[in-house]
């Protein structure tokens, strides 16, 4: 057996913590509540209890561990709720608007429209007396005294906890930004100070400001970590405690420190990470995700066995060019709330009853029919299995909520539950569909992995409505985050902007493969990566001339040098002419190189961790535990449908649909074309019968 | 040709169902557009739209930022229908620009067309539009402001095929190429186009094969007839009657004046525009469904917010014209700028009469939208210079495009929106590296402007202001199109009227040049700096009624300075530089009453009412209510008309003149008799009586009718 030592992974939710220790091939959960602000408390009570689940105390436990993962939406809530640091931003002289005219994007509320508010005060925005030009020339050199005149007033005047400088062109010649760092970190020792270019090197002065701003204004959010670290150093953890970070991977304490936005979309990335975990397992190299939440339904990719990430995207309200796993948010979730709009058309969405009172169900005085409601009502949930059993729902609030809906439409309760879900289903079909056509993906080679809420109930009909092969829906989706903490690879980005067409100077490009690999590698030893497990990875950003996005290209571990592009622009062609066909391209387009990144790569060896510990077996088909009737129809009766309890179920058990699944905190539907089988993993797969 | 076409309802939850898979399939041809176009016009500015169209060619459903584009499609559908309809076969692509005959805004949209065929059958179409860099003609960008006929303009091409039963028609891509300018760049962002229209037709292939031709013309027809249905319902809350503004359009100080006179009448509404004056040898004459579709998306906002746009909302706004007048001309009459200009200036009081429309019907929907008429200001500029091998690369600035909203009844304007409600469009800003990165030209500011806002209780949005200058290149020749650079957009209820547009050149000698916002030939030597300044539209409400906290505000954001704050909005500073609550109150009292000393006297003398009628008060006009037979100021109870009487008659009246080049203009505040608080304040060409006229029914006294059509 590989035995790699003990991995745990912690999820910091809302409510509670998840631990997850993996240890001799097992996988051991526990859940405790959330302890805020001393969020350590709450991890420390989850370990203890998940490792006495492995049979160990703790303490026994730690110096074993070769992995000790963390997820936190410590940044998140600071973000999201608005209750960051008082940030001063330095720019460039005649662009201190930059973030008041937010690319003059509005939001629209309530049929108004409304600008984006900034998380800086007009007035902390001061401009200094800088320029330089695209190529990284000085047009007018940097006021030094200004710098300190302006850092003075930001801290005494306008009183700001932490400041941002952010220079035009900062990426192509950080001089100016640099210096402007030094003098502000020599007059005000204790405050803190983010650089833009420093944060991320890359083009598009918006996103770039509004990154370090969030940065700048994220300090400090993760202070419960600091000591939480020590705690467990100071109780025999011999590894570096790890942070998942936006892109999928993790980070350490001390670069939080610095640069905490990194973490501000964690959560949502670890569930994507763990999900391609997942899939990985069960030897599937690319998957759709899909995440049923509570207001929308969430989808990502894999490649790979790798999360796709995006460089820039909308952060809670916020266009910012943080690198992140790609989750789109999209459709109708379980609180999504069903309603008539004037036309008199059933409509579900975008309204959500959230958790309070929540669907009509949960007998919390909401009467409005949720998706839960109607999956209840026509059969798919069973009021008395919902969350594995902590809850009981009250089906007949339920129907009272849908009979009420449809009425004015000649409905009954159950055709109207019916159609709720028809439409829902709908809209998490073209959710997938978008996918596909934005990341040209071919639906025949991915599987869906399924999880979060009732999501499972509807994936196979997406799968089978887009021509995907099969559902993965595992065992463990309720912990999942904490698993994907657990299991998360070290992954560390450096991006060079070289901005340049094709073919080039080699030295441009050869210089940028080489030091980026050195910073990339120097970032893994940091965070504890042994050498033997550090790889590194390069990609091209690549357009052609005038073109706005780029097309993310990956090139070799090891690139041809000295060839000034010749080798990456063939990459980008071949992947453009695979994504849009060849009437896209019959003039020659000039290809055109916009950054190149390095992904260092601590790789967790994990994922041998089970292969050994359950082998395969062969598939017999199992009788099921019991019969629930459910409204396959819009009208008639029921079906008795088969139900099956996927704990009862051992490694290559199989039957045929249509059939219900009760599996971890959820429910899996196989329809009447398909089967499942319990794989070696414990994961259900759903695919077409044979 | 055999068309499918059968209208019948289908059930609302297969409806919903099949229009989130046709959200979908429209989605993913926006998408493949994005991906694949190479100018920023379309890719940043997203100048781009799709449309799926029933087989007959109405609107079933639109995707992209661009709503104004989804008329100009169904357009093109409607007469390649029209044009080629025995010849039309499975793989045709048909493209069009001409506004005056099938398609585009203006000569530089294209519209690509491809039908759908399921069976041998045509059961839909795509339409794609989007922004050309050039299409040829006299300048570069093809917004030739001095042009004085149509064939100056661009390349003009009515409904011809790019594909014939799927192959390339060659010659038609040579001779477009032929004739444009960026010809390599301009070709692919067609090519974009194309792509996204064959996404778009394959997808819907595919979904009427699995649900059938029947089913699609029956979810069609119900999306269709259930959105009209309740659009009906909505005209029909609006009270009955007749809501007149008017509007100008600019040619340098050329004004010409277009009257808007809405008529609602049951559930129908129609705006009459036939006393337009007659077509003019200048770029901006426009075309009935261009006017329709740029009012459209404006009036969705108000009216349908919450319902899907397809052909139905085309159905319900009707309009009326005169042929061979500026909004309906005819060959040879230039139109570069068909949508803009007159057609915006019209677009935009149209709005402003329904919003008087509803402001007055107590019963009518969407009354919480109650704002100053919106932006019709824009200053755009087309600059090229000679890049390597002599072409002449042509680049777009839009940024002079971003005025700053109205204010609306309880809100501040924003900034860069020509618009509180969403009017169709979704522009964005280019980073100033991206521009930079992309043209040879270096940015010395970008900001919101300060001053020039529209004043009042609420004040409007600030524009952006900005300048540039050429770096890399000897020279760069610019030619500008623009409106509001004489006069302002009028504020509503006692708000002032905003800031005008403005572009100027500071030369490296420290000469300063303002330019006309039609200039040709413009030309940039290094360290000459070009200047845009963006008007913004009016403010709503007397501003000194303005929240004390709320100036001081303005002050703190950096949008007016204290010279401004004391004389706009009458507040007194402390020695602090705090505002001192009490004396500013005093001050506005004082400023009040001597408004009514230098008043003149109505024209009309209100009549003396002991009592009012003891009935409900209906509204008339923000701040003037209806008692019965008599116009009352709301807050004072000052009676100032009797039924019909306009109640601006019976206002005293503060006039001023001024006059910028040769245009002289003048502005009246009505005056509430018995407060001096600026009930409304307008702002008129100087021959100009009083022209604000709006006649609900219930108030003129007369029942009003259309003509059927």
């Amino acid at each position: 057996m590989n035995h790699s030592g003990a991995l745990i992974g912690i999820d910091v939710g809302g409510t509670f913590t998840d631990a997850v220790v993996i240890d001799r091939g097992a996988v051991f959960r526990a859940k405790s509540p959330s302890t805020y602000p001393e969020v350590g408390r709450g991890v420390i009570a989850a370990c203890k209890l998940a490792a006495e689940a492995s049979g160990r105390s703790l303490d026994e436990l730690l110096p074993d561990v070769t992995r000790f993962g963390l997820g936190t939406t410590a940044v998140t809530n600071v973000i999201a709720t608005r209750r960051g640091l008082r940030v001063g931003l330095l720019t460039t002289q005649g662009f201190e608007d930059m973030l008041r005219l937010a690319r003059a994007r509005v939001e629209q509320v309530d049929g108004w429209q409304q600008s984006i508010p900034s998380l800086v005060e007009r007035d902390a925005v001061v401009g200094i007396d800088e320029r330089v030009d695209r190529n990284g020339a000085v047009l007018k050199p940097l006021n030094e005294d200004e710098v300190l005149k302006a850092g003075r007033y930001l801290v005494d005047t306008m009183k700001v906890d932490s400041i941002a400088v952010s220079f035009l062109w900062s990426f192509m010649n950080a001089a100016h930004e640099k210096r402007t760092i030094e003098i502000l970190r020599k007059a005000f020792p204790d405050l803190p100070i983010t650089g833009a270019a420093e944060l991320r090197p890359v083009i598009r002065e918006y996103e770039r400001t509004t990154l370090a701003v969030l940065n700048a204004y994220s300090f400090g959010a993760y202070t419960g970590i600091e000591s939480l670290a020590n705690d467990l150093k100071t109780a025999g953890l011999k590894v570096p405690l790890l942070l998942c970070h936006s892109g999928g991977g993790t980070i350490s304490i001390e670069q939080v420190r610095e640069q905490p936005v990194w973490l501000a979309e964690s959560g949502p990335a670890a569930g994507v990470t763990a999900a391609s975990f997942v899939a990985t397992m069960s030897g599937e190299a690319k998957a759709l995700t899909c995440d049923l939440g509570g207001t929308s339904f969430d989808v990502s990719h894999i490649d790979d066995g790798a999360p796709a990430r995006i460089q820039r995207g909308d952060l809670m309200g916020m266009w910012t060019a943080l690198p992140r796993v790609d989750v789109e948010s999209v459709g109708a979730g379980g609180g999504s709330v069903a309603w008539i709009d004037d036309r008199g058309m059933l409509r579900v969405g975008p309204h959500s009853v959230g958790s309070s009172p929540g669907p009509a169900c949960y007998g919390r005085g909401g009467t409005e029919p949720a998706l839960t409601d109607a999956l209840l009502l026509l059969g798919y949930i069973d009021p008395k299995k919902f969350l594995g059993g902590r809850m009981v729902l009250d089906v007949e609030a339920s129907r009272a909520a849908c009979e009420k809906v449809g009425r004015s439409l000649g409905f009954s309760a159950v055709e109207t539950a019916w159609g709720i879900r028809q439409i829902a289903l709908a809209g998490m079909t073209q959710a997938a569909r978008a996918r596909l056509a934005i990341h040209a993906l071919a639906a025949g080679e991915h599987a869906l992995v399924s999880y979060g809420g009732c999501g499972s109930l509807f994936t196979s009909e997406v799968a089978h409505a887009i021509g995907a092969p099969r559902v993965l829906v595992a065992e463990l989706a309720s912990v999942l985050s904490a698993f994907g903490a657990a299991t998360m690879d070290v992954r560390r980005e450096r991006v060079r902007s070289l901005v340049r067409l094709l073919p080039t100077d080699a030295a441009a490009i050869d210089t940028a493969f080489t030091e980026l690999r050195a910073l990339a590698l120097q970032d893994l030893t940091r965070d504890g990566v042994p050498a033997a497990s550090q790889d590194v990875m390069f990609e091209a950003d690549m357009r052609f001339a005038g073109q706005r996005w780029e097309v993310t290209v990956p090139l070799p571990s090891n690139p041809i040098l000295g060839d000034g592009g010749v080798q990456i622009e063939a990459a980008f062609r071949e992947e453009y002419l695979r994504r849009y066909g060849a009437a896209a391209t019959d003039s020659a387009g000039v290809a055109e190189l916009v950054a190149i990144r390095a992904i260092g790569i601590g790789k967790t060896h994990s994922s041998n961790l089970f292969s050994e510990a359950i082998g395969t077996k062969g598939r017999r088909t199992v009788a099921p535990s019991g019969q629930r009737p459910v409204q396959l129809n819009r009208t008639g009766a029921p079906t008795p449908v088969n139900a099956y309890t996927a704990s009862d179920l051992t490694p290559g058990d199989t039957f045929p649909g249509p059939a219900l699944v009760d599996i971890g905190d959820t429910t899996a539907w196989v329809p009447e074309a398909m089967q499942a089988t319990m794989d070696q993993n414990r994961t259900l797969i759903v695919e077409n019968r044979s | 040709m055999n068309i499918a076409m059968k209208q019948t309802a289908v059930d609302p939850i297969l409806a919903e169902v099949i229009r989130t898979r046709l959200e979908a399939i429209g989605q993913e041809a926006a998408i493949a557009v994005e991906q694949t176009a190479i100018s920023p016009i379309v890719t940043e500015s997203k100048d781009y739209s799709v449309v799926i169209c029933d087989a007959k060619g109405a609107l079933v459903l639109g995707k992209g930022a661009i709503e104004v584009h989804f008329g100009a499609a169904m357009h093109g559908v409607q007469c390649t229908l029209r044009r080629h309809h025995n010849s039309i076969v499975e793989g045709d692509i048909f493209i069009a620009n001409d506004p005056h005959s099938d398609g585009g805004l203006h000569p530089q949209d294209v519209v690509i067309q491809k039908p759908v065929f399921v069976g041998g059958q045509l059961v839909a179409w795509v339409a794609l539009c989007a922004h050309m860099m050039d299409m040829g003609g006299m300048v570069p960008g093809s917004s030739a402001v001095h042009a004085t006929e149509c064939f100056q303009e661009a390349l003009r091409m009515p409904s011809v095929r790019l594909y014939r039963a799927g192959v390339e028609n060659t010659e038609m891509w040579e001779l477009i190429a032929t004739n444009i300018r960026s010809a390599a760049l301009v070709t692919m962002d067609m090519r974009s186009l194309v792509i996204g229209a064959n996404v778009c037709e394959g997808k819907l292939v595919k979904l009427i094969t699995e649900i059938g031709a029947d089913t699609f013309e029956g979810v069609a027809h119900t999306l269709n007839a259930s959105t009209e249905r309740v659009l009906r319902e909505r005209v029909s809350r609006i009270e009955d009657g007749r809501y007149r503004l008017i509007s100008w359009a600019e040619y340098g100080p050329s004004l010409y004046r277009i009257p808007v006179e809405l008529t609602i009448s049951g559930d129908r509404m129609v705006f009459d525009l036939s006393e337009a004056p007659p077509q003019v040898p200048h770029f901006f004459n426009s075309k009935p469904y261009i006017v329709q579709t740029v009012i459209i998306p404006r009036i969705r906002a108000l009216l349908a917010s919450d319902l899907p746009i397809n052909q139905s909302i085309y159905n319900v706004i009707e309009l009326t014209t005169k042929p061979g007048t500026l909004v309906d001309c005819v060959v040879p009459a230039p139109i570069a700028a068909a949508h803009m200009d007159a057609a915006l200036a019209v677009a935009c009081t149209a709005v402003q009469c329904l919003q008087l429309a509803i402001h007055a019907s107590p019963r009518a929907w969407g009354r919480q939208y109650n704002t100053g008429s919106q932006l019709s200001a824009y200053g755009t500029g087309r600059w090229s210079y000679v890049g390597d091998g002599y072409q002449r690369n042509v680049f777009t600035i839009l940024d002079g495009a971003l005025g700053g909203s109205p204010a609306g009844h309880d809100r501040d304007g924003i900034d860069m929106s020509a618009s509180l409600t969403p009017w169709g469009v979704k522009l964005e800003f280019s980073d100033i590296e991206i521009l930079e990165l992309a043209y040879p030209i270096v940015f010395h500011e970008r900001r919101i402007r300060h001053g020039a806002h529209g004043y009042g209780q609420f004040r409007s949005g600030a524009g952006c202001e900005e300048a540039f200058s050429a770096h890399g290149t000897d020279q760069l020749l610019g030619n500008m199109t623009g409106t509001r650079a004489w006069f302002a957009s009028a504020g509503l209820a006692g708000g002032t009227a905003g800031g005008t547009t403005s572009f100027r050149v500071v030369r490296a000698d420290g000469r300063v040049e303002d330019l006309s916002p039609q200039s040709t030939g413009v030309q940039l030597a290094p360290g000459d700096r070009f200047e845009t300044r963006c008007a913004t539209g009016g403010g709503f409400g007397d501003a000194l009624d303005r929240d004390v906290a709320r100036v001081a505000d303005d002050m703190k954001q950096q949008r007016i300075d204290q010279k401004t704050a004391e004389q706009v909005y009458g507040v007194v500073f402390a020695a602090d530089g705090t505002i001192n609550a009490t004396e500013s109150d005093k001050r506005r009292a004082a400023i009040r009453a001597d408004r009514l000393k230098r008043a003149t006297p109505p024209a009309v003398k209100p009549p003396v009412v002991e009592k009012l009628p003891n009935v409900e008060a209906l509204p008339l006009y923000p701040g003037v209510v209806q008692y019965g037979q008599y116009a009352v100021a709301e807050k004072s109870g000052a009676v100032l008309a009797i039924a019909p009487g306009n109640w601006l008659n019976g206002c005293p009246v503060i006039t001023s003149h001024f006059s910028k080049g040769d245009v002289k203009a003048i502005s009246r505040s009505y005056l509430d008799p018995r407060t001096g608080a600026i009930l409304h304040l307008s702002l008129d060409r100087a021959d100009e009586g009083v022209p604000m006229d709006i006649q609900p029914a219930r108030w003129a006294g007369t029942a009003t009718s259309v003509a059927a059509e």
